[in-house]
């Protein structure tokens, strides 16, 4: 009996501070997580993004993507990236017969730009268009462009 | 006799068992002052980081937007001239610069440049690369600006694949 009633004489105490140590610790985990949140740096994403965008128009106001000619696109996408970017494009090309069927893809030489493996914080961005022939649409083409730097 | 000493034991204990709380009482205090002095460290700290993000962000916000503005936009009136200009806008189409555009940009006294681009108080930079040469370059010189913000957009310039960069700093 005298053993029993020393084992519980602390019990409210430990209760109490267990308690009180849990909330702090919460407290304090979650003011860290919401200060480490709220300064994620989004500007490099934004700018790849931006970056991402003026890459497919101005491929596609060239006349670049039109052509469908991959060697073609890669050499482009050389010309416009600057040192620290790497991209990939690729192109799936549709034709309407019933509804859109996927006639052909092309995907530039993996990484196009980048000797390193391709990092998790990717920006893509897609476009459409289409080419004619002989005046009238000959296929539906959707643009997709994944950029990181590197 | 008998009384008195179970009245001194009384007590002895009551004294004993106050001094158990007294002690859990003062080491609680004394944790939550630690605890109050590192959050409110910490918290200056966070706030001062904020701050200074804040400040940031809005140079970050600022240089993005005045770049889409001289990329994508063709000003107004649409075709403006150094005489005429209301909004600045270096593009005949989105991402397809005006070369006449970039002359009289060019020519601009630079604080017109900064009132109509809403950026008094501020210094940029302003750079057009064709093949890795600057064929424009305007604005002021970076010097030793510590917090710059260079935002780069690819345009057609010339009818050539060029990379424009635009670059904005405190000027104070």
């Amino acid at each position: 009996m005298k053993i029993l009633k020393i084992k519980t004489k602390g019990f409210v105490f430990t209760l109490d501070a267990l308690f009180a140590t849990i909330v702090a610790v919460t407290i304090i985990a979650t003011v860290y997580h919401f200060t480490s949140t709220a300064q994620r740096d989004y500007f490099v994403e934004s700018q790849l993004a931006a970056f991402a965008n003026d890459i497919l128009v101005v491929l596609e106001k060239d006349g670049t993507l039109e052509s469908l000619n991959i060697e073609k696109i890669e050499r482009a996408l050389e010309d416009a990236l600057p040192d620290n970017y790497a991209a990939q494009i690729k192109i799936d090309s549709y034709k309407y017969q019933e509804g859109f069927l996927l006639e052909s893809t092309i995907i530039s030489s993996y990484p196009v730009g980048a000797d390193a493996t391709m990092p998790y914080d990717i920006v893509r961005a897609k476009n459409n268009f289409v080419t004619f022939s002989d005046g009238k649409i000959r296929r539906y083409n959707i643009g997709e462009i994944k950029l990181w730097l590197r | 006799m008998s009384i008195m000493m179970n009245v001194i034991k009384s007590e002895n204990k009551q004294a004993r068992k106050a001094q158990t709380v007294i002690a859990d009482f003062l080491l609680a205090i004394v944790v939550l002052l630690i605890i109050v002095q590192l959050s409110m460290s910490g918290w200056n700290r966070n706030i001062a980081n904020l701050r200074q993000r804040e400040s940031r962000v809005e140079l970050e916000n600022l240089a993005l937007s005045i770049s889409d503005t001289l990329a994508r936009g063709e000003g107004v009136p649409g075709d403006w001239s150094g005489g005429n200009v209301i909004t600045l806008g270096l593009a005949e189409e989105p991402n397809m610069l005006d070369a006449t555009k970039v002359d009289a940009f060019i020519n601009l006294d630079k604080s017109v440049v900064k009132n109509l681009l809403g950026v008094e108080g501020y210094k940029f930079s302003f750079i057009l690369k064709t093949g890795g040469t600057v064929v424009v370059e305007y604005g002021e010189q970076v010097g030793s600006a510590a917090h710059i913000v260079t935002v780069r957009r690819l345009v057609l310039y010339n009818d050539e694949l060029t990379l424009m960069e635009f670059g904005l700093w405190r000027g104070w």
